[in-house]
């Protein structure tokens, strides 16, 4: 069977900076005899324009801070702490209302969120437009030298347009529908 | 509740097939709006070869191969932006030949002491049978556990679990969901697998090891 796995045919982590991934285990063992210290676009706009009326009255506006956009150090961990997906509704003045689904707890109901444009970094501002949808993670950043951060964070998804053969076969499948439902 | 905690997760997309790897160098993803300049601006690149192109960005790491290609997130980065970026990648290589496609979470957890973390090793690789046949003192490497879905056909889960070489006193976890590509439409289906799956798929990692942890940690 193919290896599929993520250390099957991989590097090893040192040639990979700060990799989390397992490598070599040779000196590690696990158990109870072990004696211790051995243990060493698609479209952008994938949702509707216009989000209908009676829908967002059901929503909750939610009022949050405007933090400064943030980019981080490539050695610095990311511990997440809430997870949304979040679409844009409407776009206006320096900010954009998006309906956000919180991946976290799926349980919790949709939110409609206003977000300034400065929180989103500057090759992302060309995104953010009806039907886009972005990331937005809260969580905490420890640098390597021990510093704690509070992140906010906003990324807009980054998904191709249709190729010219999809839109090919969708003509073609469109035309196969059509020809089913109006041959007689 | 089991006493652990989560220290390091990420996840990976692999693919098996044949690729070429000059392409896949940072700009060209930049260039075709699949990664935004500036990470791409910041890329270490670290390696460039007709048979292997590696590099890293602020959120992914990558490695191509002729007949693999290999995309990570970075230590607690969020996983569905990989998705999406691999989504973006074979849509726009839509004819590239590839035959499978692995779905990975890795997570590296740590024990609050050595005894809870031996239990686990104890009890999944029970070292009575050992006794009188291996001279010291045998201790789990890696265990790994194989099972096949029927569908898609040809998929399977398979974990594997090892002492954590990153957290001291930890495990761990890696879960690859295999899928096959089916005869006919090869790389689409599997992208429609990653475009459908990916999320469960992540979460059914996480659920394994912890249902694996907290078993371990239960009495009996």
């Amino acid at each position: 069977m193919q290896d599929t796995s993520s250390t099957g045919q991989l590097l090893k982590a040192d040639t990979l900076g700060e990799s989390y991934r397992q490598v070599d285990t040779s000196k590690f063992k696990i158990g109870h005899e072990l004696s211790a210290g051995t243990r060493q676009s698609l479209p952008q706009t994938t949702l509707p324009q216009e989000m209908p009326a009676n829908e967002r009255e059901f929503l909750t506006y939610v009022t949050r801070p405007t933090p400064k956009p943030h980019r981080p150090r490539s050695a610095s961990i990311l511990r997440p702490r809430q997870i949304w997906e979040g679409t844009v509704v409407e776009c206006e003045n320096g900010s954009f209302l998006a309906r956000v689904t919180d991946k976290t707890n799926p349980a919790n109901t949709d939110e409609l969120v206003t977000f300034e444009l400065e929180e989103v970094s500057p090759e992302d501002k060309k995104l953010v437009q009806p039907g886009a949808s972005f990331y937005w993670t809260i969580g905490v950043e420890s640098s390597p030298a021990g510093q704690i951060q509070n992140i906010d964070r906003v990324i807009f998804r980054r998904l191709p347009g249709w190729s010219a053969s999809s839109v090919r076969a969708a003509e073609r499948e469109a035309k196969e529908i059509a020809q089913l439902l109006f041959s007689e | 509740m089991a006493d652990y905690e989560l220290k390091l997760s990420g996840a990976s997309v692999v693919l098996v097939g044949s690729f070429n790897p000059a392409i896949f160098q940072p700009e060209w993803f930049a260039r075709n709006g699949l990664l935004p300049q500036g990470e791409v601006d910041s890329a270490e690149m670290q390696v460039i070869h007709p048979q292997l192109c590696q590099f890293e960005t602020e959120r992914f790491t990558f490695q191509i191969t002729t007949d693999r290609f290999t995309g990570m997130t970075k230590p607690n980065t969020i996983a569905d932006p990989l998705r999406d970026l691999i989504l973006g990648t074979f849509f726009v290589l839509e004819h590239t030949p590839v035959t499978a496609m692995g779905m990975n979470r890795m997570l590296h957890f740590a024990f609050p002491n050595e005894e809870a973390w031996h239990r686990l090793g104890d009890k999944l690789a029970p070292k009575a049978p050992w006794k009188g046949i291996l001279e010291g003192r045998p201790g789990m490497r890696n265990l790994e556990i194989i099972t096949f879905r029927e569908t898609p056909k040809g998929s399977s889960v398979m974990v594997k679990i090892q002492p954590s070489v990153l957290v001291p006193l930890g495990v761990y976890f890696e879960v690859n969901d295999h899928n096959l590509a089916s005869e006919g439409t090869g790389l689409k289906s599997l992208m429609e697998i990653l475009r459908g799956e990916w999320e469960s798929s992540q979460k059914k990692g996480d659920e394994i090891a912890r249902h694996i942890l907290d078993w371990a940690a239960a009495e009996g």
